[in-house]
């Protein structure tokens, strides 16, 4: 019994050595086969074979814009909302100064600055109104979006809160 | 991981995936629809792939798995169908089948799902019993023990090829002679 006997042996038991294995399979591969191994012929032929068998193509989905348009837009409503309820407190609120003692002069905070002259507020409120009305105008959807800040906005309720502060004010003032 | 890194690092297991399928299926259409979804899958969660350290172990043990779970659905029971045992070849079936390469495989095909994956990941693909262990979640022994079971039918089948194509010969002999 030659060695490519026990090695065939033990590859049946499943007991052979990588390198065992990698020699048989070289064997099998080559001309030489004895007659009385040629019946192993075809398996270890078979898994060449199967080797060989390859994977359909798997096209890779082109990486879809991770930027939705709906944020964006969402993101352009609050800027608008901001700028409107910024305008409006701006415009129509006599602040306290920072002291919290009634002033007779006229003060305003904006971005947390004291401004204590009317017309440089007034101009300033009027800057704002132009680029709160400019986003508003210049939106993808305007009239869309317009309707969806006046939803969120509840004008109403936010004229009303005003009104009973500026009322309050005054009675303070007084 | 972006699509190159996708291409070098998932594609290059793509025919070892697809031979799994094969495996587990024995169906070439199903085998490629499983081969696709489970690309599709792997696509999409591409992000969580980076953190995965055996790539290719766990490629191939999510194509078995996905596989034996379409088996599942196809069977009223839930249960992987139960294999056919080998058919003796009949002599025109014999008789036609030159190519006995294709007979082998066939055989390979009536072994039970674990071991016909264990003979050819060692035998086609080359692994290591390490490798095929954590594939198949199972022991190293236990690769061991199946891969010695499969191979010992896998002979036993092509002796009684053999012992059927002396006696279709012998018999042909007689009626001719």
């Amino acid at each position: 019994m030659n060695t490519i006997d026990n090695i065939l042996d033990n590859y049946f038991e499943g007991t052979t050595l990588p390198e065992e294995e990698s020699r048989l399979k070289e064997y099998f591969r080559g001309n030489a086969v004895l007659p009385r191994h040629e019946i192993y012929k075809p398996l270890f032929a078979a898994f060449d074979k199967e080797k060989q068998i390859a994977a359909p193509v798997f096209e890779i989905p082109a990486e879809k814009n991770r930027k939705k348009p709906f944020p964006i837009r969402k993101s352009w409503i609050a800027a608008a909302s901001i700028a409107a309820v910024t305008l409006l407190l701006v415009t129509l609120v006599p602040f306290k100064n920072k002291t919290g003692t009634p002033s007779g002069d006229y003060t305003v905070f904006i971005h947390g600055k004291a401004i204590t002259n009317p017309k440089k507020a007034r101009q300033y409120a009027d800057k704002m109104f132009m680029q709160a009305d400019e986003i508003i105008r210049t939106s993808y959807e305007p009239v869309v979006e317009a309707n969806a800040i006046q939803t969120e906005m509840d004008p109403g309720r936010i004229f009303d809160d005003l009104s009973r502060e500026i009322n309050h004010m005054q009675s303070i003032n007084q | 991981m972006n699509a190159q890194q996708f291409q070098h690092q998932i594609l290059c297991y793509s025919d070892k995936l697809y031979r799994m399928a094969r495996s587990v299926l024995k169906d070439e259409s199903l085998s490629r629809d499983a081969y696709q979804e489970l690309m599709t899958r792997l696509w999409e969660k591409r992000g969580q792939l980076e953190m995965i350290e055996n790539r290719q172990a766990f490629v191939l043990a999510s194509m078995r798995n996905l596989c034996i779970d379409w088996l599942r659905k196809q069977q009223p029971n839930g249960e992987i169908p139960a294999n056919a045992t080998y058919p003796a070849p009949g002599p025109h079936q014999l008789a036609e089948e030159a190519d006995t390469v294709n007979t082998i495989g066939r055989m390979i095909d009536v072994l039970p799902e674990m071991q016909r994956a264990i003979v050819r990941m060692k035998d086609v693909e080359e692994m290591e019993v390490k490798e095929i262990a954590e594939i198949m979640s199972i022991t190293e022994n236990a690769v061991t023990v199946n891969l010695s079971r499969a191979r010992k039918k896998l002979r036993e089948m092509i002796l009684t090829h053999q012992q059927q194509e002396k006696l279709l010969y012998e018999h042909h002999r007689q009626h001719t002679g």
